[in-house]
């Protein structure tokens, strides 16, 4: 019984490498990877061969695996990382298929279906581990030194970044983040560690076949992360040690031998279907990486009338004065087209700092292709773009935000399953012109001067409307950058908070740096913008104060229709 | 009495409601639309604008008060709720964005109505008020501009042929020419059909002057309702918002 309890204990700590492996790929990076199992395998095969042929001694058969089966993660990645959320399903199934398929038939490598036999256990220090016991130990050791560097990851600035990119890839880059990038990291670390488990798992059986690292291997492996909860190390590991003793435990069902094998099948099934159910976010859900400084204080009831003044704490936020002016944004000529339909047509102006320039123009004109082409979102067809004596034209969108640029996207945009704070230390670790280090404390210190400090440690999403849009100019503010880019956030707003907005903007200004909107609401635009500058079909047709724009007989009839007048300003 | 209830197509009174415990937004709402009305509701961020439109297609339960549609107590599920009637646009970009404009209109009625000639009519007529949209019909909706997918979304409440049409800020997004065509198509709906609309705001435009009264929510209260005179008197609108 002792040594049965034993074996398992180790295939707990193989299944919780995998788990692990799949946990931060799935979980925490987003890419639904079919193909755990075969990295699982690259580490078996290559653990066996490096013993059995090149007499590799401990540790060298570990590391070999770890680093074949990275360099293999990272070719992988590199297929991987830039595919839609479906493609990547049905891509990693074919790569699982296509790596069973190798293993089953390179005959000279693999020693095809028959598999590789005889591999001997490893000597550590000159101690043979021949026992179950110390085997065991040094199983479980090397699972805890994955799961904690594991811990360690997911708890970091790059776990954080992972996460961001997860949740939505275009605002982390827009953010400054690279986020393909971050991708294939996490990806590559992913495959090591599942060839890790491959390695200590051949170490211990002293055999591997292909029907150890086929797709059925990457199915289970997926359930213990699914039921554990994805993002979730801690409930990884309790569903490792749950799923790997629940078909043993199942087995002690009395029954005819035939109809105990099927009994068993069925229980197993009714328990996963039960835990999907009941545990849609796992046994423990994903935890924030980082915490405020100190709790909330118990918010009892919504506060209606709040809710209706939460945007006036934006008269509260200081906004520091740049100590130089900020760069001059030059577009010459920009053209962008669909698919036929130019949306850009030659357009070009510069923006001044210290200045509000506003795009106004009907929909579908131009504007927010306009700000994509200038963040760098989209690449011009024609035309340049400079920031300063930069020249950004064929960046891509986190090169542009690294210079010290910071565009809000319409309606609402942040990351909804991060926290508040999450959010705003996920904007700060790449702000080029915010201080460095004590990126917790800062960030923390933003929602404070925003009222949000008690909703520090909430999802994003649950949220109200109107502290959501807080949180977004938080972002701005936390950044401090000298460019900004805001398009339509007056919308969805009650003409309260538009005057709060418009204030706001004006401070930027007068602190020196750049700001364009692009806006619907004329009662924003009038009250807050030095330049108003109208779109039309791709092309300006009009640039001025806007008491001037207010009077063009043109822009009156595209635009603002009969009764503009109405419209308060 | 009996004539006024007849009349009557929402009658909403002292509603309460909310997101669970501590999270009541409406706090007795009183608000009523009669047959073939334009009704406009304005309020603040948070003032339970949203909410209540919810709360009167059902996706949300009320916990106390209220609301009858044609004279009714309304109950079940919004599936029923479309089906007795009502159709609800919520806010933002209400489509399904994978599907061509012809596919969304489809769908819409397909809920409530299978016979092919009368669904073929009413199509007619969605288009008749929204000839953008009969240009593009084999167009996949997600590419259309932003006031296109927002008359297609309208356009997919009418489909369900209503009584009583539900739009949550349909001028949000939209460039103030398109909110006056936009409001002009409503207006257009509305008499062709006599259906009653109920339209939630938080600015002011003058296109919304064609609604037949207005109300202002207020910290989850209808803290004002007045007809054509105070329409026009949007100093003292705003200062209410």
């Amino acid at each position: 019984m002792t040594n049965y309890l034993t074996q398992i204990s180790i295939f707990i700590s193989v299944y919780l490498l995998l788990a692990i492996s799949q946990n931060l790929v799935l979980g925490f990076g987003g890419l639904f990877s079919i193909a755990q199992a075969a990295l699982y395998g690259v580490g078996a095969y290559t653990a066996a061969l490096l013993v059995l042929r090149l007499h590799a001694p401990f540790p060298l058969d570990l590391v070999g695996a770890f680093v074949l089966s990275c360099a293999i993660g990272a070719v992988l990645a590199g297929l991987l990382v830039r595919l839609r959320a479906d493609l990547i399903i049905i891509a990693t199934l074919a790569l699982q298929l296509v790596f069973s398929a190798v293993f089953r038939n390179w005959n000279a490598v693999t020693g095809g279906s028959y598999g590789t036999y005889g591999i001997p256990r490893p000597t550590i220090f000159g101690a043979p581990l021949a026992g179950l016991a110390p085997f065991a130990v040094y199983a479980a050791l090397v699972a805890l030194v994955a799961f904690a560097a594991a811990l360690a990851v997911a708890r970091s600035p790059f776990g954080l970044a992972v996460r961001g990119q997860r949740e939505d890839a275009v605002l982390a880059e827009a953010l400054g983040h690279h986020a393909a990038r971050e991708r294939t990291l996490m990806f590559v670390l992913a495959a090591g560690i599942a060839g890790i488990g491959g390695a200590v798992y051949a170490q211990f059986v002293g055999y591997v076949d292909p029907s150890s690292f086929d797709v059925n291997q990457s199915l289970s492996i997926i359930t213990i992360v699914v039921v554990g909860g994805l993002g979730n190390l801690w409930g990884t590991l309790g569903a490792a040690v749950i799923l790997t003793f629940l078909p043993q435990l199942l087995l002690l069902i009395p029954a005819t031998s035939n109809a105990a094998a099927q009994l068993q099948l069925l229980l197993y099934g009714v328990i996963l279907v039960a835990i999907v159910r009941f545990w849609p976010n796992g046994l423990i859900p994903e935890q924030p990486s980082v915490r405020a400084p100190r709790r909330p204080r118990p918010v009892s009831v919504v506060n209606a009338a709040a809710e209706a003044q939460a945007l006036d704490r934006l008269d509260a936020v200081a906004i520091e004065r740049l100590a130089s002016p900020a760069p001059t944004v030059r577009l010459e000529n920009l053209a962008k087209s669909f698919g036929g339909v130019r949306a850009v047509a030659g357009v070009s102006f510069a923006i001044e700092p210290g200045c509000v320039t506003a795009l106004i123009g009907p929909n579908g004109a131009g504007k927010t292709t306009l700000f994509n082409l200038t963040c760098g979102l989209l690449r011009p067809d024609e035309g340049r773009v400079f920031f300063g004596v930069r020249e950004t034209t064929h960046a891509p969108q986190y090169e542009v935000a690294r210079l010290g640029v910071t565009r809000t996207f319409q309606d609402v945009r942040i990351f909804p399953r991060l926290t508040a704070l999450e959010n705003l230390v996920f904007a700060l670790s790449t702000a080029a012109y915010a201080p460095k280090g004590g990126l917790r404390e800062r960030a923390f210190a933003t929602l404070v001067s925003l009222g949000l400090d008690d909703h520090a440690d909430e999802p994003a999403d649950r949220l109200s409307y109107a502290q959501q849009k807080l949180l977004m100019m938080g972002i701005v503010f936390a950044r401090a950058d000298p460019i900004v880019f805001l398009d339509e956030i007056a919308a969805g707003l009650d003409h309260h908070s538009v005057h709060a907005f418009a204030r706001l903007v004006r401070r930027l200004a007068a602190s020196g740096r750049t700001v364009c909107l692009v806006e619907h609401n004329l009662g924003f635009v009038w009250e807050a913008a030095d330049t108003v500058m109208v779109l039309d079909a791709g092309g300006i047709i009009a640039t001025g104060p806007p008491a001037a724009i207010q009077a063009d007989a043109r822009v009156v009839e595209i635009y603002f229709g009969q009764g503009s007048t109405l419209v308060r300003p | 009495m009996a004539k006024a209830v007849l009349s009557s197509v929402l009658d909403v009174g002292a509603l309460h409601a909310g997101y669970g415990r501590g999270k009541t937004v409406l706090h007795g709402v009183d608000l009523h639309v009669a047959h073939g009305e334009l009704a406009l509701l304005m309020g603040h961020n948070g003032a339970g604008k949203t909410t209540l439109l919810r709360t009167i297609f059902g996706e949300l339960r009320e916990t106390a008060g209220d609301v009858r549609f044609l004279g009714e107590p309304l109950r079940g599920s919004s599936a029923e709720r479309v089906r007795r009637g009502i159709s609800y646009t919520a806010g933002g970009r209400a489509v399904f964005a994978g599907l061509t404009v012809e596919e969304n209109l489809a769908i819409a009625a397909s809920v409530v109505e299978t016979d092919a000639r009368r669904v073929a009519e009413r199509r007619a007529l969605v288009l008749d008020v929204f000839p953008q949209l009969g240009e593009r019909l084999r167009a996949v909706a997600g590419g259309l501009s932003g006031g296109q997918q927002r008359m297609l979304a309208v356009s997919m409440a009418v489909m369900q042929e209503p009584r009583l049409l539900l739009l949550d800020e349909p001028s949000l997004g939209l460039a103030p020419v398109l909110v006056e065509r936009l409001y002009r198509s409503i207006a257009e709906i509305r008499r062709r059909l006599g259906l009653a609309v109920l339209v939630v705001e938080q600015t002011i435009n003058p296109a919304m002057l064609a609604a037949d009264h207005v109300s202002v929510l207020r910290m989850g209260v209808v803290v004002f309702r007045g007809g054509e005179d105070a329409l026009h008197d949007s100093e003292r609108l705003w200062s209410m918002l």
